[in-house]
């Protein structure tokens, strides 16, 4: 009797097994077709002293969105070319930010900005807005569509990859 | 949504998912180093040795002596482990330099210098920079006083404990991601010696 029992106890565990894997596969393709928002920060001052949301800062087509704070070395390699992003697409529908997450650095930033030529906004945030955001390294980059949702994100910097960001961001912008 | 156009690119996390898939994800993303968040050494009234592992080194400090009359000095030593592939800031850097630091308000003085030991030199190849840092085990020192001012002992001449709090600080860095500045507090109960 034991026998059949446990082909029972098989089949329903079987059953039980495939009935998981299915239900994982739909989530994870429903997954697939609807992009995550990304979370909305804050007001945080800008440089000027005025107060911006994400809404403030939603370009007409896309965004890019950047983590960084003025000492770190891979933010200073990947900035300049960043930089030059801005300048091709900003007046092509695309917006960026850059947020600062280290206040002790803020008295940086003006002389760093100078120095490099960079012209891309710059929000002043804090150790909350990088765990609110989960990030362990910098510069970590969001790219938005108009709506905010999240086209793709990268952390950390390697040469070239900002062949990889531009071809995005075209893509974000319809080109 | 577009697919991503790198592996470095990735799309954002989904919010639902199978708890089997969920736990891959986690299970993934535990073995990333920046993924874990540093670890924090319990409070330690009585220990002289506090030993700790973040996701970058491994760290054990030590106070010494436990015990301290006026006008004493106490030696903090911390000697750290950086995991592989990973190099801290030295002095010298323009980076964010491995430091110990008292808390503000400290009863206690950090006497200045703190010693460091000689570093190597990293080629950070983005920027064809040579940085000074450690990348091996290496030992800091910092001799620290109490505040002639403080109390060593209560009205009834009992002895009056005083806590010493410091971190570490540190930016971990390697081939490819500098990962966010931490401060590891470190905590010890000094007792007096009138």
């Amino acid at each position: 009797m034991s026998a059949p029992q446990g082909g029972l106890h098989a089949q329903g565990g079987l059953k039980t097994a495939l009935y998981i894997l299915l239900v994982a596969a739909v989530l994870a393709v429903q997954s697939v077709t609807a992009a995550e928002s990304f979370k909305p920060f804050k007001k945080l001052k800008a440089l000027d002293g005025s107060q911006q949301s994400l809404a403030d800062v939603l370009g007409r087509k896309a965004t890019l969105v950047v983590f960084f704070f003025p000492t770190c070395p891979y933010c200073n390699a990947a900035f300049p070319e960043v930089q030059k992003i801005y300048d091709r697409y900003k007046d092509q529908g695309l917006s960026m930010v850059w947020i600062n997450v280290l206040p002790d650095e803020e008295k940086l930033i003006a002389p760093w900005r100078a120095q490099h030529g960079y012209t891309a906004p710059v929000l002043l945030g804090d150790r909350s807005v990088a765990n609110d955001y989960k990030l362990r390294m910098t510069p970590t980059h969001f790219l938005l569509d108009a709506k905010g949702a999240v086209l793709s994100t990268h952390a950390g910097y390697s040469a070239g990859d900002e062949k990889t960001l531009e071809r995005d961001i075209q893509q974000a912008l319809g080109q | 949504m577009r697919r991503p156009s790198s592996a470095t690119f990735s799309r954002p996390l989904v919010s639902r998912f199978s708890l089997l898939a969920a736990a891959g994800v986690v299970a993934l993303f535990s073995l990333h180093p920046g993924a874990q968040a540093p670890a924090r050494p319990a409070p330690d009234a009585t220990g002289r040795t506090l030993s700790l592992s973040t996701p970058h080194l491994t760290l054990s400090a030590t106070v010494a002596p436990l015990q301290l009359a006026r006008g004493g000095r106490l030696v903090l030593t911390a000697d750290v482990t950086p995991k592989a592939g990973m190099h801290l800031y030295a002095p010298g850097a323009r980076y964010r330099v491995v430091a110990i630091k008292l808390a503000p308000n400290s009863p206690f003085k950090l006497e200045e210098p703190v010693t460091y030991p000689k570093s190597s030199v990293y080629t950070f190849k983005p920027l064809n920079e040579d940085v000074p840092v450690y990348d091996a085990p290496f030992r800091l020192e910092a001799h620290v006083t109490l505040d002639e001012s403080r109390p060593l002992v209560t009205p009834l001449r009992r002895p009056l404990p005083v806590t010493l709090k410091a971190t570490f600080d540190y930016q971990a860095c390697d081939n490819r991601y500098c990962y966010l500045p931490e401060s590891v507090p470190l905590r010890w109960t000094i007792t007096s010696t009138p």
